[in-house]
């Protein structure tokens, strides 16, 4: 085991950040922490990179406390990705060789250069790094995180904000260190189905406390996380029952039927009853019937749209309501206004199914 | 106005025979302004960067200090200086009164408090997560302390070049301590001061234009600096 937490609290002005976090992190695995935003993943990454302190607690590396060691070595032992990635105002080869100076390492040119074609950046070397766009510094960040080779890496929010190219990259690259690398790896997310992909554990925080923790292949299928997909503000959260026709699966919603993508394992616990979660970002609005490889169309008609940040989140009423998110540009692009017809499409893959253990009201979950 | 055209006749004549005497005021004002500078910075850099990456109790008190410290008039670090260095001063038995390292002394303990505040907002202006990021890649203090330096180099050297037109512009405290004595602690400002009052204007006005010329040239990089440091 790489780095064991125990007991850890952190309070500031009074206010608990972190309510007595326990917490295991091991060699060749990756480690996610889900949380709306202030649940404390941000100050348990920055405590566990000694770049804060906590109020109580033990952590241990390797088996030593953190307390009882020097900070340097143990620092440089391990790597924080912030949020929104701060350049140095110089060039950026020297943004990703600063760490291989910090350690006066050798054949830094050739490692800077490898380590910039694996975030596709080749030849940017000279470029001054406060120039680069947000995507691009952020992989500039994980250039010069993995370019000294830490044991582990802590990853705050490592898409939030990226444009779609630059995701991936991320995403890719995220993936590509998780299955060849012995780092342990530590990401913060609230990307539910790239948690679901990554992890190999997984750790529910809400207001500092750990509410749900397990194998990542566990939780996304066991009841409890359903919870936590829902106190996480998961929308679109359905209860029906399951059943089989032209070697497909339904879900009987009693005024809708969704397709789902289904093991026989789901069809054997949903003929009760199952819970259905489906992410608005999963959902396509069309104003005319879409022709594609996606198993659930339905029309309905505009009850409600809000902006939320730069994004408008629309409520459709197809006999149960979807909530849907999408860009401004494809409101206005679309003419979407309240009242008017669309057409919702989703693919039956897209609709996660867990077990219904809540109490549930009509089609929709409370 | 026929004094004016008089002076300027004789400031070409002047100029003409470039003054030896011209060019040691010149060079000693450029020498003592500049000494000033380096030494003050040797105690205001590290002290605006200590209070910028320490929080200790009395820091906050510390900068308040600091801020009143620049309202204190020059005349009056002048007289304080001055008392010091006279024979009968605690500091007297060293001698230094109307000698250019008096003067020194005097204009670095002037520009000490403007070259502490105006660093502390220079490194203040790297942010947070500069040096939250550096730490994280392994970073020990000392290259800490360098990337602090190197982060906010475009304000730290507006700040050294302000201070440096702050000095090369200040006469009265410069005169009460120097002296303004003739090929010794004679700079640009008690020239012109001096012949001004004896009705000798060519002198005056050869030194002020070359004073003005200075500070023009200064304000060019003070402007490109704080450009670049905005960016």
């Amino acid at each position: 085991m790489r780095i064991k937490v125990e007991n850890l609290s952190k309070s500031l002005d009074g206010k608990v950040i972190l309510n007595n976090i326990n917490l295991k992190i091991q060699e060749k695995r990756a480690t996610c922490l889900i949380g709306p935003n202030g649940a404390g993943k941000t100050t348990l990454l920055r405590i566990l990179n000694l770049l804060e302190k906590p109020t109580r607690g033990k952590i241990y590396y390797d088996g030593k406390d953190y307390d009882e060691v020097e900070r340097l070595p143990l620092q440089r032992r391990m790597i924080l990705l912030a949020q929104e990635p701060v350049m140095f105002n110089t060039s950026v080869f020297n943004n990703v060789a600063y760490g291989l100076k910090m350690r006066k390492k050798k054949d830094i040119k050739e490692k800077v250069k490898r380590v910039l074609e694996m975030v596709s950046l080749s030849g940017m070397e000279d470029r001054s790094a406060l120039t680069l766009s947000g995507g691009e510094a952020q992989r500039v960040a994980l250039a010069r995180a993995l370019v000294f080779d830490p044991e582990v890496i802590f990853l705050d929010e490592p898409t939030h904000n990226l444009d779609p190219i630059s995701k991936k990259i991320v995403e890719d690259l995220i993936f590509h260190l998780k299955s060849e690398s012995q780092k342990a790896m530590v990401l913060s997310t609230h990307d539910l189905s790239f948690a679901e992909r990554f992890a190999h554990r997984v750790h529910f925080l809400k207001k500092g406390k750990i509410v749900e923790e397990g194998e990542a292949r566990r939780i996304f299928s066991s009841p409890s996380s359903f919870f936590s997909a829902r106190f996480m503000g998961i929308t679109n959260l359905f209860q029906g029952k399951l059943f089989r026709e032209d070697e497909a699966t339904f879900l009987d919603l009693e005024k809708l039927r969704i397709e789902v993508a289904s093991s026989n394992q789901d069809l054997k616990a949903g003929k009760n009853g199952v819970c259905a979660f489906l992410r608005p970002e999963e959902i396509l609005v069309s104003t005319t019937p879409f022709v594609s490889s996606a198993r659930n169309c339905f029309q309905g008609k505009i009850t409600k749209m809000e902006e939320r940040g730069g994004l408008v989140e629309l409520t459709a009423d197809c006999g149960i309501s979807f909530v849907v998110v999408l860009t401004k540009r494809s409101r206005d692009d679309l003419n979407l206004i309240p009242g008017k017809k669309v057409h919702l499409t989703f693919k039956a893959s897209a609709v996660h199914l867990v077990p219904d253990n809540i109490h549930t009201k009509g089609g929709e979950c409370e | 106005m026929a004094y004016l055209i008089e002076s300027l006749h004789k400031l070409t004549e002047f100029a003409s025979s470039f003054d030896k005497e011209v060019l040691s005021i010149v060079l000693l004002s450029f020498r003592v302004s500049s000494t000033a500078v380096f030494l003050s910075s040797f105690v205001s850099l590290p002290l605006g960067l200590l209070l910028t990456l320490k929080d200790f109790p009395g820091r906050r008190v510390i900068i308040s200090i600091v801020n009143s410290l620049l309202m204190v008039p020059a005349v009056a670090i002048g007289l304080i200086v001055y008392l010091l260095l006279s024979r009968q001063g605690p500091l007297g038995a060293v001698g230094l009164l109307y000698t250019s390292w008096a003067m020194v002394v005097a204009q670095a303990l002037l520009v000490i408090p403007i070259i502490t505040s105006l660093s502390l907002a220079a490194f203040q202006s790297v942010k947070r997560g500069v040096r939250e990021t550096a730490l994280t890649l392994g970073a020990n203090l000392r290259q800490l302390i360098l990337t602090m330096f190197k982060e906010s180099r475009y304000p730290l050297l507006a700040a050294l070049i302000m201070a440096f037109a702050r000095l090369i512009g200040e006469t009265g405290m410069t005169m009460m301590i120097g002296g303004n004595i003739r090929g010794s602690t004679r700079v640009m400002t008690t020239t012109i001061a001096l012949e001004t009052m004896k009705g000798r204007f060519e002198l005056a006005i050869v030194l002020g234009i070359i004073l003005l010329v200075v500070c023009g040239l200064i304000s060019i990089p003070l402007q490109l600096l704080q450009g670049a440091g905005r960016r």
